[in-house]
């Protein structure tokens, strides 16, 4: 292999590693908690803090990107999604939504309890980490 | 073969989740395009020179059941109380209770708590408090 191609082919796990941290982070952070409050559902918008996590996706995806061992790759693509659930759970407050209104004298306080989503969302992340196992264990894939 | 697996697992569990999340959505829908959708009636009848009847009719014209249901309606030390194993469209339960005439006029706090299974998957209360 040449340096051209060499370089070409870093160039690609990077970008590759970039952009799939973005989206996982984008998927956890904002897409789903957005499809839940399209419902109608009173969520609160993630933290600004949660923007420095960004970086910690992006670099979990561009490591798990450039190495070549097969373990040290699940294990690291595993972390981001983990990260990406805790995040989540965070967001959405383990399942325990609350708001008040209060309005001439009449407080109205609402609980809702979500946790039936959070068990799909947590069981739809832990499969796609058993099938990335799937994968490092059976080459070529399945 | 790997993407095709994941896109696969993926839109299944979307699927999965659109059918979990749809009766929250029509619940809330209803909601807001009916502030009616469920509601809380309350009234009162002199019972006799020392008491008064109060009664609370709850109503519910939602498409989706709510299981489970448990009001209570506090009066001071006073309680209230409906109970129903499903609440369906067009379904009204009625409480009443009687309350001493000089408590009735003195009251200064009214409490209501509401729980329900919203179509048997989540749980929801509402507490309301006048004051």
């Amino acid at each position: 292999m040449n340096l051209r191609s060499k370089v070409f082919k870093f160039t690609w796990k990077v970008s590759y590693g970039v952009l799939s941290g973005i989206l996982w982070y984008l998927l956890y952070v904002y897409i789903i908690p957005g499809l839940l409050a399209a419902v109608g559902l009173p969520f609160e918008e993630a933290p600004e803090f949660f923007m420095f996590l960004l970086a910690f996706f992006i670099a979990l995806q561009t490591s798990a990107s450039l190495l070549e061992n097969l373990v040290y790759r699940f294990l690291l693509n595993s972390l981001t999604k983990t990260l990406g659930l805790w995040l989540l759970f965070s967001l959405l407050n383990d399942g325990i939504l609350s708001t008040s209104r209060s309005a001439e004298g009449i407080t109205v306080n609402m609980t809702i309890d979500l946790t039936p989503i959070l068990f799909l969302l947590a069981s739809w992340t832990f499969t796609t980490i058993l099938l990335d196992l799937v994968g490092s264990m059976s080459k070529p894939y399945l | 073969m790997r993407g095709f697996v994941f896109v696969a697992l993926s839109l299944a569990f979307l699927g999965i989740g659109t059918i979990l999340v749809a009766p929250m959505a029509q619940f809330i829908y209803e909601e807001y395009s009916n502030p009616r959708t469920f509601y809380i009636d309350s009234g009162y009848t002199q019972h006799n020179s020392t008491h008064v009847e109060l009664s609370f009719t709850i109503g519910y014209n939602g498409t989706v059941p709510l299981d489970d249901f448990d009001a209570k309606i506090w009066f001071g030390e006073n309680v209230a109380e409906a109970k129903t194993a499903t609440l369906t469209r067009g379904q009204t339960i009625v409480s009443k209770m009687l309350l001493p005439t000089a408590e009735a006029e003195s009251l200064s706090t009214v409490k209501a708590r509401v729980k329900f299974v919203l179509a048997g998957i989540y749980p929801i209360e509402i507490l309301v408090t006048q004051s």
